[in-house]
């Protein structure tokens, strides 16, 4: 009996661990769960279109619709977006895609406790596992996104540099910024749900002050200053630029930003790890 | 009202046990707006740094969980009875590790299969086959082990030709078995199981209690049920609990007991409370119209009574019961009739009556009675009873009354009301 292993639960187990022994734990964790992530994901992402005509159709559906209104707005003469140096359409569809990859890590890691909620609360295993399926699923349907984005990119004329081969390291700080947002909002979702609207609401408005549906050369100073100031204006924007400049929005804001997103990942996470059992026993 | 000697004993025993529960205690929030503000307050308390967990209760806490201890062994299957809210389901999460306890400690040492939602994570648009595997592996088995226990697993849940169906067309007693089958089958050091043996028709049912006798040479149990049998027919010990403290903890037998006792007194207690016109209409609702003609008959007295003469109120099944009853009758009786009916779950389960058995009473100097009535072997299966004791003269009553309450035990397996005194004989041919 010796060679089983011991499980110990008592009051603050958690929080007496050290940060790093935290993390540690925590990627042991994620390694060990590979397989329930696996079947998790299976699960969620094959029965998501087993139920629907179009499929796999949606993912491209989507969009396409944004694009179509965006594309709409600028002809009306709405809207001022400056020179943005490709066809318009070609700008908004691949700004919008990448800000859609950053808004789907948050909305993946703001669901980890509630997209499990019938298994949270009657099987004990390792709840960090559900941030990581989340965010595979969210991947796989931007995978399949982006290979439609780059078709419309040729048929406008924009041919994507080799760079895009870099663009999974250019994109993890949105990861890690979006999943420490999300993280913490989801254990605020679940003890007071009107904070986790607001911020739900506040991150998708987020949008209108990043450059991606007009350029970072407005005219109007506040806009200016605003954009200036917005982590996501860098780290976006990069996205973007490696795809079809080939290069990284700015350099040094980028730099900065990714390691400032980097230390609240390592920050939120830890909370969650201490926190998760506290937030859960309030889902009952 | 632990019972010291044999928590001592329990306690005692350290060699190898699989779990180990040391004072544990869990607290709870009874308002729902407030839990939530405590749910933000530890959050933000958690972000600076600080504890979470103290020892005093705030606003609105109370204790669901209430220093609890107990040892398990390998073999041996613990019962945990108690009332609704008595903190059974809660201990059974801290146990499996879903909440943490706010006191104390628990050690396991092994895997943990938990029982308490049977088939949780089945995905209804999935598979049977699909089911099996997304299951076990969130119950922490490896994909190699559940492909050697697949065809085991189908065969337990008895649904292999539905197999590959959705399990949105399963039954939900197919998507009980199919949880079941994937839960037994992983080999757990410590099983523990709620209220879930309830589900399935009766064959099922009787394969899960074969099969929890089987694993149980390998594994530890604890076993959560309001099934008195179930109880008494699987656990080696068993734990009441009454809001959320352990109020009995020993022999399964003798648990039952306790625990039947505790009930009825409550019912007694609670039945005294109330104001006595309403009593009387809640008794008569159940039991039939009460009289006490009190210018007729006087100084009435009865009481069931053991073979010691003893009052009963908890007695084995298949004992001898007494009833030992005197009364006074203030005036020359006609044709004096003594009848006394017995109740379970407020239906009549049998009556005795002098004039069909054709007594005559005998009326004392003064108009005295006093007799007994004999019951030589109490056939009623495990329960609770309620006696009325009635005097009547030419059709009419002088007296009805509840006599009291006596509970019946200690029989492992009972099927329907009675369980008669009977012999099976087998002749050579």
């Amino acid at each position: 009996m010796s060679d089983k292993s011991i499980i110990v639960f008592k009051p603050n187990q958690r929080h007496e661990e050290g940060f790093i022994k935290t993390w540690i734990i925590m990627s042991k964790n994620i390694f060990k769960s590979r397989e329930l992530i696996w079947q998790l994901f299976r699960r969620d992402f094959l029965a998501a279109y087993k139920k629907s005509f179009f499929g796999m159709a949606w993912i491209f559906i989507s969009p396409l619709m944004g694009i179509v209104s965006w594309v709409f707005l600028n002809a009306t003469g709405m809207l001022n977006p400056g020179d943005v140096g490709i066809p318009y359409p070609a700008y908004v569809l691949i700004g919008t895609s990448m800000w859609g990859l950053f808004i789907g890590f948050f909305e993946s890691a703001e669901a980890t406790l509630s997209s499990g909620k019938d298994l949270v609360l009657q099987v004990y295993y390792p709840r960090e596992a559900l941030l990581f399926k989340q965010t595979a699923q969210h991947l796989a349907n931007f995978s399949i996104s982006l290979m439609m984005i780059l078709i419309f990119l040729f048929i406008f004329g924009v041919t994507p540099t080799w760079k895009i081969l870099l663009l999974p390291l250019v994109a993890f700080p949105l990861f890690l910024l979006g999943a420490s947002i999300g993280l913490v909002t989801s254990m605020i979702s679940v003890v007071a749900m009107d904070i986790g609207k607001i911020i739900k609401m506040g991150m998708s408005l987020m949008m209108y002050i990043t450059p991606i549906i007009y350029s970072s050369d407005v005219n109007n100073p506040l806009v200016r200053m605003i954009v200036k100031w917005n982590p996501l204006t860098y780290l976006v924007c990069s996205c973007r630029d490696i795809i079809i400049f080939g290069r990284l929005y700015d350099l040094e804001g980028y730099s900065i930003c990714s390691l400032a997103s980097l230390l609240l990942f390592l920050i939120s996470w830890r909370l969650f790890y201490v926190s998760e059992d506290r937030v859960i026993e309030r889902m009952i | 009202m632990i019972n010291p000697s044999k928590t001592k004993r329990l306690i005692g025993e350290t060699e190898d046990p699989v779990i180990m529960v040391e004072r544990v205690s869990k607290k709870f929030c009874s308002n729902l707006k407030r839990s939530m503000a405590y749910g933000i307050i530890d959050l933000s308390k958690n972000l600076a740094g600080v504890k979470t967990t103290s020892n005093s209760l705030r606003k609105n806490e109370f204790w669901a969980v209430d220093d609890v201890s107990f040892t398990l062994k390998k073999g041996e299957v613990l019962g945990l009875i108690g009332e609704n809210g008595s903190g059974k389901s809660s201990l059974l999460r801290l146990v499996a590790g879903i909440m943490p306890p706010d006191k104390g400690r628990i050690t396991i040492r092994g895997r943990v299969g938990a029982l308490i939602a049977v088939g949780a994570g089945f995905h209804p648009h999935m598979s049977g086959r699909e089911n099996v595997f997304l299951n076990g592996t969130i119950m922490g088995m490896t994909r190699d082990e559940i492909k050697s226990k697949y065809q085991e697993i189908v065969d337990f849940a008895q649904i292999d030709e539905f197999i590959d169906a959705p399990v949105s067309t399963y039954s939900s007693g197919m998507r009980v078995r199919l949880g079941f089958a994937v839960a037994v089958h992983m080999d757990p050091d410590l099983m523990l199981i709620d209220e879930v043996l309830a589900v399935g028709d009766f064959n099922f049912r009787q394969k899960c209690s074969e099969k929890i006798n089987d694993i149980r040479r390998k594994s530890a149990i604890i076993l959560v049920s309001h099934n008195i049998r179930d109880i008494l027919m699987l656990c080696s010990k068993t734990m009441v609990m009454n809001k959320g403290k352990v109020t009995f903890l020993g022999g399964t037998r003798d648990a039952v007991d306790f625990y039947l006792e505790q009930t009825n007194k409550k019912d007694a207690d609670r039945e005294n409370n109330r104001k006595d016109a309403k009593r009387v209409s809640t008794v008569s609702l159940l039991y039939g119209e009460l009289f006490d003609n009190r210018n007729k008959i006087a100084e009435v007295s009865h009481q069931w009574v053991d073979r010691a003469g003893k009052t009963v109120s908890s007695i084995p099944h298949g004992s001898r019961i007494i009833m030992q009853f005197s009364f006074r009758v203030l005036y020359p009786v006609d044709n004096l009739i003594v009848g006394v009916p017995i109740f379970g779950r407020g239906d009549m389960i049998s009556a005795m009556n002098t004039d069909v058995d054709g007594i005559r009473i005998c009326v004392g100097a003064d108009g005295y009675v006093q007799g007994s009535l004999e019951i030589d072997y109490l056939a009623f299966n495990p329960g609770r009873y309620v006696s009325v004791f009635a005097v009547v003269d030419a059709n009419e009553f002088l007296y009805r009354n509840v006599i009291g309450e006596f509970v019946i035990g200690n029989l492992p397996v009972a099927y329907g009301s009675v369980t008669l005194k009977h012999l099976w004989r087998f002749e050579k041919v």
